[in-house]
């Protein structure tokens, strides 16, 4: 294999954390509107919290996408 | 005032207001196609690095130039990301002399943009409301507000018509892409590679999205992390920084004080990592959009990539919001009293 060839296999290998973060934020969003349509009154802070769950959740896989650009461009 | 009671009142007037946008829009779209006739969009050169805009051509290479030199840091660049930083200055600048202008007679009635600002404003510090102790509101949502419309304007940068397409034609060694010359000093770089013998080229962008650079991100996440710091050793004294390393315990306890003095160095670990989180969050993000945008253009050059612009304004403005926010959570953490 070449540098090259290894260079893209461990891009693809890299960005499969997206899969994790992809269930925690659909989890995170299923409880969101779980808790908004049971209390609909509380929905404004609910998106809040949710967002910043979600950011958190997110984070993870930029992390990723950061070291894959570092592997591709740099 | 009276245009919203007309276009509601009246269908006919709002289905001709409607109509009338889609002249512009869709000369628009037959000018994209027009042009991407005749110019292609060349295949994108990407680097996480920014490039300087001060540089010297010496055999066909660029070499950069350094703007200046500090004494013990070292050189300091003129980059792209640095130029639009400038732009942004500029905007927060004519922002704060638009809401001074409107103010300063006692005014309450705000209009245009400063009531946009003011709407914007009170509907950021409703959602953090919850976080903040009432009387520590007043020193922790300058930071807030003043992240938020920092990255909020940096991000909204890219909407500038040919932002990241205007740039310095640079001569590169070998490969590079075909120029026409249109006067002696005007360069139109083609999507053609420039064949065996032939000068080839590259652009270097004079602007480049702010938050595109990490730089600009860590700088800002550093900033936010030892403004947390500061915040909290204002409330609390000395005792804050007991949560780091808790001495204290270990006198009071020397057997089981050993598990607190090591949960501080976690609580440490967990403040580095805050800068780390919080650069490359909006680092990340940022960086994913302009290469989708800039990839996206090159392979579907019709409007598709406006739909896709969209997104990124969205993006971009809740990525501010989140910055700012988690700022926010962290510093009424910090100021908070613990029983």
């Amino acid at each position: 294999m070449s540098v090259e060839v290894v260079k893209y296999l461990s891009v693809g290998l890299v960005m499969l954390s997206t899969i994790g973060a992809a269930y925690a934020v659909g989890k995170i969003g299923a409880a969101g509107l779980d808790g908004m349509a049971r209390n609909p009154e509380a929905s404004g802070s609910l998106l809040t919290a949710m967002i910043l769950a979600i950011a958190f959740a997110e984070a993870l896989a930029i992390y990723a996408l950061v070291v894959a650009f570092l592997i591709l461009f740099a | 005032m009276t245009e919203i009671v007309n276009s509601e009142t009246h269908p006919a007037v709002r289905n001709k207001k409607t109509k009338r946008w889609l002249i512009p829009l869709i000369g628009l779209i037959l000018l994209n196609i027009l042009v991407v006739h005749f110019y292609k969009p060349i295949a994108p050169a990407i680097s996480v690095k920014t490039e300087s805009v001060l540089f010297d051509v010496l055999d066909g290479e660029v070499v950069e130039k350094p703007w200046f030199t500090l004494p013990l840091l070292g050189d300091v660049f003129l980059t792209n990301s640095l130029l639009s930083v400038g732009i942004i200055f500029i905007v927060i600048l004519l922002l704060a002399l638009e809401v001074h202008r409107q103010t300063k007679d006692g005014q309450i009635k705000a209009h245009g943009i400063v009531l946009l600002l003011e709407l914007v404003i009170s509907a950021l510090t409703n959602m953090a409301d919850g976080s903040v102790d009432g009387k520590w509101r007043k020193k922790i949502y300058p930071f807030y507000l003043s992240i938020f419309l920092y990255i909020a304007i940096a991000n909204l940068t890219k909407l500038i018509p040919f932002f990241e397409s205007f740039g310095f034609a640079v001569p590169v060694a070998h490969g590079g892409l075909q120029a026409h010359p249109w006067t002696s000093w005007f360069y139109a770089v083609t999507a053609n590679h420039a064949a065996a013998g032939q000068q080839g080229y590259e652009v270097i962008s004079f602007f480049r999205g702010a938050a595109t650079d990490l730089n600009f991100t860590l700088a800002l996440a550093i900033t936010a992390v030892i403004a947390i710091q500061v915040l909290g050793f204002q409330a609390k004294g000395l005792d804050y920084f007991s949560k780091f390393i808790n001495i204290k315990a270990v006198i009071r306890n020397p057997k089981m004080g050993f598990i607190d003095l090591f949960i501080g160095i976690l609580e440490t670990i967990a403040e580095i990592a805050k800068i780390a989180s919080f650069g490359f969050r909006l680092f990340g993000n940022m960086f994913a959009g302009m290469v989708l945008l800039l990839f996206l253009g090159y392979m579907i050059p019709w409007v598709a990539s406006s739909f896709i612009m969209l997104y990124e304004v969205f993006i971009g403005l809740l990525q501010a919001f989140i910055f700012g926010m988690l700022t926010v959570v962290f510093m009424g953490m910090a100021v908070r009293a613990e029983e």
